[in-house]
């Protein structure tokens, strides 16, 4: 086989899919970002940055140094209502490719004016899945293009997961590589266990095991976890080219920002929109459709349904975590750590079923 | 898009990742870390703990008006509330860093934060001043004790004219 033809079956057939499967994907991005991954805090957020003076206008160097000072608020209630009608629409499959362009945009515009306080958040990668899975065609089943004969191509598109694939791979090499040079790998340091202590005393991030992790005074235990961070981190970019490879580091991730929640408090809920492109929808799709088959044909209704269990779902988790009833003096949430741990027993759920299909299969 | 268009924009895709992270580390080393890229935290640095653990953290001292009541110390999350703990950091180094020059602010935004802190402080103030504290901290029997601390850097900030 010659380079070309590996380069194009890697860039076009990594990973598969379905219109149908794509579409679950959408439904459940689309409302996962419409409740939690809108950048800033909502518009008592914005409203207090609209009102911090010119002289604390600290944008980071790029496009933002632009402007004098913050931007008015109506900015900022602007960007967040083109993203709220974008993401409804993107979910619903309405418009579905303008829909998700801008999504992807205007969560970049506005992550860029929250940023301007003087720190930025590592979250493109929010506006980079519908920027980029606009291209895939995920509207293309389940929606009201669908529905509404605007479809004239079921072909789906995988090559925009590959490329999403080299941002991610590509970024965590940027997370792995800093951590080598800053001595992460030093055996008479213990980088992990000094940014907990910075966590828990200068931030106040104190809750889950944060207490047990504090008291642990054990070299092994964090100069293990130093390298763990880095190897895993580094390895995304060795296993780029290999899908099922790749998918496993995905697992990792998971497992991976599970524990630095629970002991950093940090749950970095932003990526897991990004992991979950990389699922096996085809899969999800095929089960929901032999669910609602056995009593007719009732497979049209996966799209309603999948539209309402994500809205109940997410929104229930947001009204829920509002109410703070737990984690009252941290600024971890209740639906961080559900979401994160949900995530975490779904990983090892199809963890656990390869690993008895494997065995079934050598037995 | 057409395979061989979007044969291009992996290999741009490709070329053009190292050298904005090149670029960021550049502009990073002399300014600060740019935005938009393609870059997640590194984390790079190591805080040490060889015995003990130093921990630095900025309080503003508020005096209030009534000369009559003790000064408050209040956390930069009390003051500014509405950041959240995750951007708070980055904000406090850039306008609350031991360089920062404050005679240098604007009448508008002492004004700013001469009322930040009153709502904080619940009360009139006449004075806010910001302290950097430093802890220091040891292992003690299987606990992270408090073995001292240290107050340094003494800043005023705002004082409202009389």
């Amino acid at each position: 086989m010659n380079k070309k033809s590996s380069f194009d079956r890697w860039i076009f057939h990594s990973y598969s899919g379905t219109p149908e499967g794509l579409g679950i994907l959408r439904i459940i991005f689309s409302s996962f970002l419409l409740f939690f991954l809108i950048p800033g805090n909502g518009i008592a957020h914005f409203e207090f940055i609209s009102s911090i003076p010119a002289d604390f206008f600290n944008p980071p160097p790029g496009p933002l140094r632009l402007l004098g000072g913050y931007p008015e608020l109506i900015v900022f209630r602007f960007l967040r209502l083109i993203i709220i009608l974008s993401a409804v629409a993107m979910m619903l499959g309405f418009f579905t490719k303008k829909a998700s362009i801008a999504a992807g945009i205007s969560i970049l515009l506005l992550q860029g004016a929250v940023y301007s306080v003087g720190k930025v958040n590592h979250e493109i990668l929010i506006g980079m899945v519908p920027l980029l899975m606009a291209f895939s065609n995920w509207g293309a089943a389940y929606s009201v293009d669908e529905f509404g004969g605007q479809v004239s191509n079921r072909k789906i598109e995988t090559w925009p997961i590959t490329l999403l694939s080299i941002f991610l791979a590509f970024m965590m090499f940027t997370a792995g590589f800093p951590k080598i040079l800053g001595g992460w790998l030093d055996l008479s340091t213990q980088a992990t266990q000094g940014h907990l202590m910075n966590q828990y005393f200068e931030n106040g991030r104190q809750a889950l095991l944060a207490p047990f992790a504090v008291k642990t005074d054990s070299t092994f235990f964090w100069e293990i976890l130093d390298w763990a961070t880095v190897i895993f981190e580094i390895g995304f970019l060795f296993v780029l080219w290999k899908p099922q490879l790749f998918k496993v580091f995905i697992s990792l991730a998971v497992l991976f920002h599970f524990s630095t929640m629970v002991i950093l408090n940090i749950a970095f809920l932003p990526n897991f929109a990004v992991y979950a492109v990389f699922m096996n929808w085809t899969a999800i799709y095929i089960s929901l459709d032999r669910f609602f088959s056995r009593g007719g044909n009732a497979q049209k209704y996966i799209y309603a349904v999948a539209t309402g269990i994500s809205i109940l779902f997410f929104g229930g988790l947001k009204w829920l975590s509002s109410q703070n009833i737990v984690l009252r003096n941290s600024d971890l949430t209740l639906h961080e750590v559900i979401l994160v741990s949900f995530a975490l027993v779904v990983v090892i759920a199809i963890g656990s079923w390869h690993l008895l299909k494997r065995l079934r299969q050598a037995s | 898009m057409n395979k061989k268009t979007i044969r291009k924009l992996f290999i741009g895709v490709m070329i053009f990742l190292p050298l904005q992270y090149a670029m960021v580390g550049i502009v990073g080393f002399y300014d600060a870390e740019p935005w938009p890229a393609f870059v997640f935290p590194g984390f790079k640095s190591v805080p040490v703990i060889e015995g003990s653990f130093e921990t630095e953290q900025k309080v503003f001292v508020l005096v209030p008006e009534d000369d009559q009541s003790d000064s408050l110390k209040k956390s930069p999350a009390e003051l500014f509330p509405e950041i959240p703990v995750s951007q708070l950091s980055g904000f406090m180094r850039q306008n609350f860093s031991d360089e920062t020059d404050f005679t240098l602010l604007s009448p508008e935004g002492k004004n700013w934060l001469l009322k930040s802190a009153e709502l904080a402080a619940d009360t009139d103030l006449m004075e806010v001043s910001l302290i950097t504290v430093y802890e220091y901290r040891r292992f003690e029997n299987g606990e992270m004790i408090l073995d001292s601390s240290s107050v340094e850097q003494v800043q005023t900030i705002v004082m409202e004219e009389m």
